[in-house]
C-alpha cells in the first residue's frame, strides 16, 4: 500500500489528491480556515534518495496571514518561531513544512494543519484586538475592585460637551483639609517660564 | 495601497498577493479602515483557483475555481472574517 493509499484509508475516504506541479500534490482534506478556504497542504515527492515525504504549504500560510498582519517586529517573529518550534514545524523561505515517512503522513498532516491554524490566528494579536481586551479587563476591574468609590462610566464633566467625556468618574470623598481646617482648592500654578496645563491642588492661602 | 472614497471621507486599504510557487494562487482584497481605532474590516477578497474539493464531503466549500469572499453585516457584527460566497 502506498503512502497515498494509506492516507486515503486513514481519512476514511475524505481526502483527494490533485497534482499541481510535477512532484507536487495538493492534499484536499476537510480542514478549513474560518472563511471556508481549505487549508493549503501539499506533498512534495522525496528527493535525494530519501524516503521521507515533505508536507508543505508552499508559502500559502504566511501569504494569507499578511493580508492584514505582518511579521514586522522582533516580538512577532519570536512568537511565530515559537509556534513552529513547539509544533516541530520547520520554515524555509517563508514555506512551512514537516517531513515524515510515508506511513506517518496522516498524523503529520494533522499536526501540520494544526500549526497552520495557530500561525493564522496570530492576526488576533493585532493592536486593536489587544486594546479592546484591555478595556474589557479595565471595566471588570473597576466594577469588582473599585465599587466602593461609586464609579460612573462615560461621564460628561461639562454638560453637553461630548468632547470632554471621561471614561470613568469616581467619588473619593470630600476635598482634603489643611491643618487649619481649610479646604484645599485647586489653583492653576504657573511655573517660571512654563505653563502648567493641569490644575494643581494646593491649600488656599499658602504659596 | 491606501484608497479613499470619492467624497474623501472614508479610507480603505487594497492588497494583492500572489504565490511565487503557484501563481494561480492569488488574492486581491479590499479592507475598510474605520477612524474609531476598532481595526480594519475586510470587505472583499478575490481568490484564484487554489484547489479542488472532494465531493465525498461538503460540496459547499469548493475552491477549485475563481471565487470571491464577501463580508456580510452579520459577520462584521460578530467580528468574523468574510465568508465564502459563490462567484
Amino acid at each position: 500500500m502506498t503512502g497515498m493509499e494509506l492516507l486515503r484509508q486513514q481519512f476514511n475516504g475524505h481526502v483527494a489528491f490533485r497534482e499541481r506541479r510535477p512532484g507536487v500534490v495538493q492534499v484536499l482534506a476537510p480542514l478549513f480556515h474560518e472563511d471556508g478556504d481549505m487549508v493549503d497542504i501539499f506533498i512534495d515527492e522525496p528527493r535525494n534518495g530519501s524516503n521521507r515525504v515533505r508536507i508543505s504549504d508552499h508559502g500559502m500560510t504566511l501569504m494569507r496571514l499578511t493580508y492584514n498582519y505582518d511579521l514586522d517586529t522582533e516580538n512577532k517573529l519570536r512568537i511565530f518561531n515559537r509556534i513552529l518550534a513547539e509544533n516541530r514545524i520547520s520554515e524555509q523561505d517563508g514555506r512551512l513544512y514537516i517531513e515524515a515517512e510515508p506511513e506517518r503522513l496522516y498524523p503529520a498532516i494533522l499536526q501540520f494543519a494544526q500549526t497552520v491554524a495557530k500561525v493564522s490566528s496570530m492576526q488576533f494579536f493585532k493592536r486593536e484586538v489587544i486594546q479592546s481586551l484591555f478595556y474589557e479587563q479595565l471595566a471588570e476591574f473597576i466594577e469588582e475592585r473599585l465599587a466602593e468609590f461609586n464609579p460612573r462610566a462615560r461621564v460628561l464633566p461639562i454638560p453637553d460637551h461630548d468632547e470632554y467625556e471621561v471614561d470613568y468618574q469616581f467619588y473619593a470623598g470630600p476635598r482634603p483639609h489643611n491643618e487649619r481646617g481649610r479646604q484645599a482648592v485647586p489653583v492653576a500654578r504657573r511655573l517660571p517660564g512654563k505653563r502648567r496645563a493641569v490644575p494643581r491642588a494646593r491649600t488656599r492661602g499658602m504659596r | 495601497m491606501r484608497l479613499k472614497s470619492t467624497d474623501g471621507k472614508l479610507e480603505f486599504r487594497a492588497f494583492m498577493r500572489r504565490s511565487g510557487d503557484l501563481p494561480e494562487n492569488f488574492s486581491v482584497g479590499l479592507a475598510f479602515l474605520p477612524k474609531d481605532g476598532t481595526g480594519e474590516v475586510l470587505l472583499l477578497r478575490c481568490n484564484g483557483p487554489h484547489g479542488g474539493y472532494n465531493d465525498s464531503f461538503d460540496p459547499e466549500h469548493p475552491h477549485w475555481d475563481f471565487h470571491v469572499h464577501r463580508a456580510s453585516a452579520e459577520m462584521i457584527e460578530a467580528g468574523r472574517r468574510p465568508k465564502r460566497r459563490q462567484p
